[in-house]
């Protein structure tokens, strides 16, 4: 496979060297900005390259490139580059939006005085997301995993002095090192109970193992007659469970999404690739490749989480008017959607939105961010106005009726109308839910209602939101001197363009999708799930749902877009303006969320480091002080005890000295020749003392 | 007769005797000092007789040697102290030094 | 050359003290270079010992000179050598020991005030340190392992804050406290290692019978008594397993498991391990026994601040590499539980510390409590990837501390105060300063690509691994001490986030003239630190194949040895 490792390499490579030209060129902007698209253009013709090869090739994944990164004894840990039909795609897709929002960036940004900085960080994204994408190593995918994470809380913060960004950064990447202790849990299990991070490793060991009623089998010795090691059941489900912490922190999942609303306060075409495209689904993907880690009752639990982030999402939606926001809400009920249809075993649905919202999605980012640089820039009153709420917009359809078109596209793919790719997912992921409420479980009835309830709401939300922003009679802009620019048009375009249904399936049942075809089923799968469902499942045990679920969802959206058109249409008609209903409030805070976040994790984590450190100084200090006094208190008895006893008796040997010799001294002969008399008689009776009397 | 231990013994006590008499009763200084020399002399005495009588380590010897080199010290400093005393109170009759002058 | 190479490191500095001593005071320049060259000459040596080393053999380079020997009549005679040896388990530690020392030396470039006394003291620092990571002979070891205190003392004592006296004095005898429980153990462990072949040439021993267990057989038949016998406590010999030819522990004694000496129900050799832990434990510092940490770091100027963090917090866990743990395996094993608490205590206490300081140092200070932690918990697993990776934070944590407490005295350098509420937004003012900021506190919360996050992810990897391997530590340690990595991120990112990004805000105005960006002196610091931070995050290879010569073998002879001593203790 050698012009694959090329393929890839040179994938890699033109990001690293988009990167490393920073410090070189970086001083001089127009160089540096030109040379980093070309370059990120050249990687989507690399990209586009990878994707036809493994297209046409063999559909098993393969390892490319192995080394060994580091070994201590009997632990070692190697890198690697695996490729399929699943990473090449989702490289496409990364590699798609960054050139889109690279060549955006060229003019949007083309006023910031730290453009260049911007784009190396932008290249340093591309590029660790492209690693993780290729990486055959649960570790190495944890190293970028973390790496993405760093390079969003870069570009988060990018206007650094805006203490709102640099806020949103800080959160953004906290919450997600939530998550990510969820990874290094699931690191650990796999270590110690499978005994290896790579990919292929792991599936052979994987499929050896066996569960039985909450027991674990792992295998030991292997031949005609394997040995197995029994471990409780519940360190697989440990793993799981530490996995689907890290996608719900990735992914934006209830209860860690909170921190993707303010991620908006980045620079918007980086809210197109890293928060609404790409880096955000790199939790999806995680479960997709490691999908046989995923025990049933986890991928229950993935499910209803999904489930409750795509209903409350799609809610939060409802009442924003920072047109951001709504994206971003929007943004978070999608990837609840992809959670969901994992959760219920519909794995190829789950990629399948991934990837139609990735292009959808960043199309209607670029899209926004158009909008609010014209609104920005075409208004009279531009300091006193929010450039990015919509209720300052309105008749955008005809100052700006290129974009016009290109955003509806993605409106109406996000929406769920027949003909565009947004719908084919959509189906395929209810129909997996469907397949599995299809049991008979009322809670999965719940589940499914809540999909279906979504479908509703997304198509409210998003008709809201383009009936303020391009509708409207009243023509407020006074002077229009802004002409889509061609580098801010040609990416919107093409986004939109890939928004239709035709490049997926040319038929309006997906079941007939190439894309779901070719991409095939899950490698292994952890013990017998019930709910796996595969392309030629959906087909066979899905088929009896089918024929409803797509008049049932058409239906819904048919019936949202006619109430839409007629609440919409007098923007005062607007439940959200009326700020003390209880539903705006609820929706336009988020089921106040933040505030939850904020007196339930933020304000007692603080509180009990502050007593840990009242703790630590009034009680260990005090301790080790205390130790202190009780040595000076025992030190000055010692001294008084020194004193009056052990100096006393030597002070009484002087004083009884002192007071003989004053005896003495005090006779009449007393001069030096009568001390000599009383010592030389003292002596001598000493010496008859001793010679007759012992 | 043959001249034996005892006999520089004796000689030793005697001497040493006369010094500590002239220690005692006289009243000059510089006589109550050559008392001293006498005992110190008495002691030597005394040591080289017993090194006599054990001849392998010269031990006795030895040690009269240092003493007389320490009475030699002794006597310089003991004379100098008592020219200085001299020099001041214009005597060195020690009972008038302690009596008068306090200074013993 | 290389003959001495080992003593030059010891010894050059200790004459560069001297000859800062004789040059005139009011030659400062010549007296930072002289200090620049001792530190710099660490730094040189450990380069050349590391190239040229063959890293299959164990010892790399040794030198070994009888120092003197003391006679005890009937307990027989003590040989103390001048005996100091370079192999993977000091190696990387030593080089550590030049990097931060000429940092700090870097880092002190503007002192003015009794220059000459502070060089010569820094010098004396820079060798005890040296001397005490080559020493083997335990004397030795201990003489460097006490001297230090005493550059340091003054360090601290005259050269440092307002509450300088307080610190100096409680970070003296704390550690001196310490020191005193090594010595106890010390002196009871001379007198169980003999030196084979010095009681060989003085008893009249042929070659065949220069070993061990002759020693012992003819000590128990009364061939030969104790006093006949040469002792010498080298580390080399607890190192070597009991089953080999080459050890030296007499029989019957502390060393050898003798069970029968009890103190409240426990064996001896478990008395003096916790004796010995406790001695490093409070050099590590790990909790409840970090407070001096806190308080000599505040007080501490920004270089001592550097060597303080950087290197002598290592020496604890040195010494629990070189002496602890070989020297009484069967203890180990028997408290890795208890050692493992303590790590995670560590690890969590010490981040909720640090998220509660406003004083930027003792923030920093804490963290460093919080990642010792991982030292500790890792040293309790003793799987491959634990211990390897405790031994990499040594490593990593003094580089990343020495980034921090770098980043601290810059601040203070210009304003004198250090408090993180009285800045906002610094990196408008000073962006160099900012991003090399965003790099020491990204290494110091562990992200993949600096060195912290091999060595904290290896400990975590290793901590869990343990329950299935060799059943010490239960898994909820693992994953508490995973709880960590979200402090350390909320701890890291939120100073950064209040004092560098944000709009521009200084408490006083007038600091704003003071807050110039980075100098080029303080560039050199501090760039070639993170450079490191992220060579060895991005090949750890290389100070892993290093290390996995040493304590591979370690863990494999603390198992043996505990075997061994645990079927003698059921034997009894």
């Amino acid at each position: 496979m050698f012009d694959l490792s090329i393929l890839i390499y040179s994938l890699l490579g033109l990001h690293i060297l988009g990167l490393f030209l920073f410090p070189f060129i970086g001083k001089s902007k127009k160089l540096y900005l030109y040379s980093s698209t070309l370059l990120s253009t050249l990687s989507l013709f690399a990209a586009a390259i990878l994707f036809y090869v493994v297209y046409k090739g063999d559909s098993a994944p393969v390892e490319l490139v192995k080394w060994q990164w580091l070994s201590a004894g009997s632990f070692s840990i190697s890198m690697g580059i695996m490729v399929d039909f699943l990473g090449a795609s989702m490289a496409l897709v990364v590699a798609i939006v960054a050139c889109m929002v690279q060549w955006f960036s060229l003019s949007y940004m083309a006023d910031d005085p730290a453009r260049s900085r911007y784009f190396a960080f932008l290249n340093f994204f591309v590029l660790a997301m492209l690693s993780l994408v290729f990486s055959s190593n649960l570790l190495q995918t944890f190293i970028f995993w973390e790496l993405v994470g760093f390079a969003s809380w870069l570009l988060i913060g990018f206007w650094h002095h805006k203490p709102s960004a640099a806020n949103a950064a800080k959160k953004a990447f906290i919450v997600n090192r939530i998550g990510d202790v969820g990874f290094v849990i699931a690191l650990m299990v796999v270590l110690a109970m499978i005994g290896t991070f790579n990919y292929f490793e792991i599936i052979e060991n994987v499929s050896n193992t066996r569960v039985f009623s909450g027991a674990w089998l792992l295998p030991v010795q292997e031949g005609p007659y394997p040995k197995f090691q029994i471990v409780d059941a519940s360190v697989l489900h440990l793993a799981g469970f530490g996995l689907l912490l890290a996608v719900m922190g990735k992914s934006a999942q209830f209860p860690l999404a909170i921190w993707l609303p303010d991620a908006m306060e980045g620079p918007t075409p980086v809210s197109a690739l890293i928060h609404a495209a790409t880096m955000v689904a790199a939790g999806v993907f995680l479960v997709l490749r490691y999908f046989f880690l995923f025990t049933p009752e986890v991928l229950d639990v993935m499910a209803v989480i999904g489930a409750l982030t795509a209903f409350m999402g799609a809610y939060a939606a409802f009442s924003q008017f920072d047109i951001k926001k709504i994206l971003a809400y929007s943004t978070i009920s999608q990837l609840g959607y992809m959670v969901l249809a994992l959760g219920v075993g519909a794995w190829s649905a789950g990629y399948f939105h991934l990837v139609t919202h990735a292009f959808f999605k960043a199309g209607l980012f670029l899209g926004a961010g158009v909008i609010i640089h014209f609104v920005a820039h075409n208004t009279d009153k531009a300091d006193q106005i929010d450039p990015q709420d919509i209720r300052n917009m309105g008749g955008l359809r005809k100052a700006l009726p290129i974009l016009h078109i290109f955003f509806l596209l993605c409106t109406l793919s996000l929406m769920g109308v027949p003909g565009f790719s947004g719908f084919l997912s959509k189906e395929a992921i209810l129909t997996g839910v469907m397949t599995r409420a299809g049991e008979g479980s009322w809670a999965w009835m719940a589940i499914a209602f809540l999909a279906f309830l979504t479908v509703l709401m997304t198509v409210l939300y998003m008709a809201r939101l383009y009936s303020y922003v391009f509708l409207g009679s009243e023509y407020r802009w006074a002077k229009i001197n802004h002409s889509l620019s061609l580098k801010l048009g040609v990416p919107v375009a093409i986004l939109g363009l890939l928004s239709v249904g035709f490049w997926f399936s040319f038929s309006i049942d997906f079941s007939h999708s190439w894309f779901l075809h070719r991409l095939g089923e899950p490698l292994l799968l952890m013990s017998n799930l019930p709910g796996n469902l595969t392309v030629s499942e959906f087909t066979s045990i899905g088929k009896s749902y089918h024929t409803y679920i797509t008049f049932l969802s058409i239906g819904l959206v048919l019936i949202a877009l006619i109430a839409s058109a007629r609440i919409f249409r007098n923007p005062r008609h607007d439940i959200a303006r009326q700020s003390n209903h209880w539903f705006a409030k609820l929706s336009a805070n988020n089921w106040y969320a933040d505030m939850l976040n904020h007196y339930l994790i933020v304000l007692p984590t603080l509180k009990i480091s502050q007593l840990a450190q009242w703790f630590d100084a009034k009680v260990i200090d005090r301790l080790v002080d205390l130790f202190g006094v009780f040595v000076v208190v025992v030190s000055t008895i010692g001294y008084w005890f020194d004193r009056t006893f052990v100096d006393g008796s030597v002070n009484f040997v002087a004083r009884l000295s002192a007071g003989i010799g004053g005896v003495a001294g005090s006779s009449k002969n007393a001069s030096v020749q009568g001390y000599v008399i009383v010592a030389v008689t003292l002596f001598l009776i000493f010496l008859v003392w001793i010679v007759f009397v012992l | 007769m043959m001249i034996g231990l005892d006999h520089f013994l004796l000689l030793a006590a005697a001497l040493f005797s006369l010094g500590l008499a002239i220690v005692i009763a006289r009243r000059n200084a510089v006589m109550v000092l050559m008392g001293i020399e006498l005992m110190l002399n008495a002691s030597n005495i005394n040591l080289v007789a017993f090194g006599y009588h054990d001849p392998n380590l010269m031990q006795g010897q030895l040690f009269a040697l240092f003493v007389i080199v320490i009475a030699a010290a002794e006597a310089a400093i003991g004379l100098a102290i008592v020219m200085k005393v001299y020099r001041y109170y214009y005597t060195v009759d020690l009972q008038e030094l302690s009596k008068e002058h306090k200074i013993v | 050359m290389s003959q001495f190479l080992l003593s030059s490191i010891i010894f050059l500095p200790l004459f560069l003290a001297l000859v800062i001593l004789v040059i005139p005071a009011k030659n400062q320049a010549l007296q930072r270079i002289l200090a620049l060259l001792g530190t710099g000459w660490i730094i040189i040596a450990s380069v050349i010992i590391w190239l040229t080393a063959d890293t299959q053999a164990g010892i790399y380079l040794y030198e070994l000179a009888p120092w003197f020997s003391l006679d005890l009549n009937t307990l027989g005679t003590l040989k103390f050598d001048y005996f100091i040896l370079a192999d993977g388990l000091n190696l990387p530690l030593l080089l550590l020991t030049g990097i931060s020392l000429t940092a700090g030396v870097l880092a002190s470039w503007k002192v003015r005030e009794k220059s000459k006394a502070y060089f010569a003291l820094y010098l004396l620092l820079a060798a005890s340190i040296a001397g005490c990571f080559l020493s083997m002979d335990f004397l030795l070891f201990f003489l460097f392992f006490e001297f230090m205190l005493l550059p340091m003392y003054f360090l601290i004592g005259i050269w440092g804050g307002p509450r300088r006296s307080y610190a100096s004095i409680k970070f003296f005898l704390y550690t001196l406290f310490g020191s005193i429980l090594i010595l106890i153990v010390m002196v009871a462990m001379y007198g169980n290692v003999v030196d084979v072949d010095a009681s060989a040439a003085k008893i009249g021993l042929t070659e065949s019978q220069t070993n061990i267990e002759y020693v012992n057989k003819g000590l128990a038949n009364g061939d030969f008594e104790k006093k006949d016998l040469v002792f010498a406590n080298h580390f080399v010999n607890l190192n070597t397993s009991l089953n080999e030819q080459s050890t030296q522990v007499l029989a019957g004694g502390l060393l050898d498991g003798n069970v029968e000496n009890r103190f409240m129900g426990r064996p001896l050799r478990y008395w003096a391990f916790l004796l010995l832990l406790i001695g490093f434990l409070i050099k590590l510092p790990a909790v409840p026994f970090h407070t001096w940490l806190p308080d000599a770091h505040v007080e501490a100027s920004t270089p001592i601040s550097i060597v303080l963090a950087a290197i002598l917090l290592k020496i604890g866990g040195y010494g629990l590499f070189r002496i602890v743990y070989p020297a009484f395996p069967d203890a180990a094993l028997h408290y890795a539980w208890w050692v493992g608490l303590l790590g995670v205590i560590a690890i969590i206490y010490g981040a909720m510390n640090a998220l509660a300081q406003k004083d930027l140092k003792k923030l920093v200070a804490y963290s460093s409590v919080s990642h010792m932690g991982f030292v500790l918990l890792g040293l309790a697993s003793f799987t491959s990837e634990g211990l390897n990776g405790a031994y990499y934070q040594l490593f990593s944590h003094g580089l990343i501390s020495a980034m921090l407490f770098m980043v601290a005295g810059v601040i203070y350098d210009r304003t004198h105060d250090r408090l993180i509420e009285n800045y906002a937004g610094l990196a408008s003012l000073m962006p160099k300063f900012a991003v090399l900021a965003s790099i020491a506190f990204f290494a110091s919360l562990g992200l993949p690509g600096f060195s912290g996050f091999i060595a904290e992810i290896m400990v975590l990897l290793g901590a869990f691994h343990s329950n299935s391997v060799n059943s010490l530590l239960p898994m909820w340690m693992a994953i508490v001490a995973a709880l960590g990595l979200i402090l350390a991120a909320a701890y890291c990112l939120w100073t950064l986030q209040r004092m560098f990004f944000g709009e521009v805000f200084l408490r006083k105005e007038i600091w704003r003239l003071e807050m110039v960006d980075l100098s080029r002196r303080e560039m050199i610091i501090l760039v070639p630190l993170a450079l490191l931070t992220l060579v060895f995050g991005i090949f750890p290879s290389l100070l892993l194949s290093v290390t996995e010569g040493a304590i591979e073998p370690l863990i494999k002879q603390v198992f043996e040895n505990a075997a061994m001593f645990n079927a003698k203790l059921d034997g009894q």
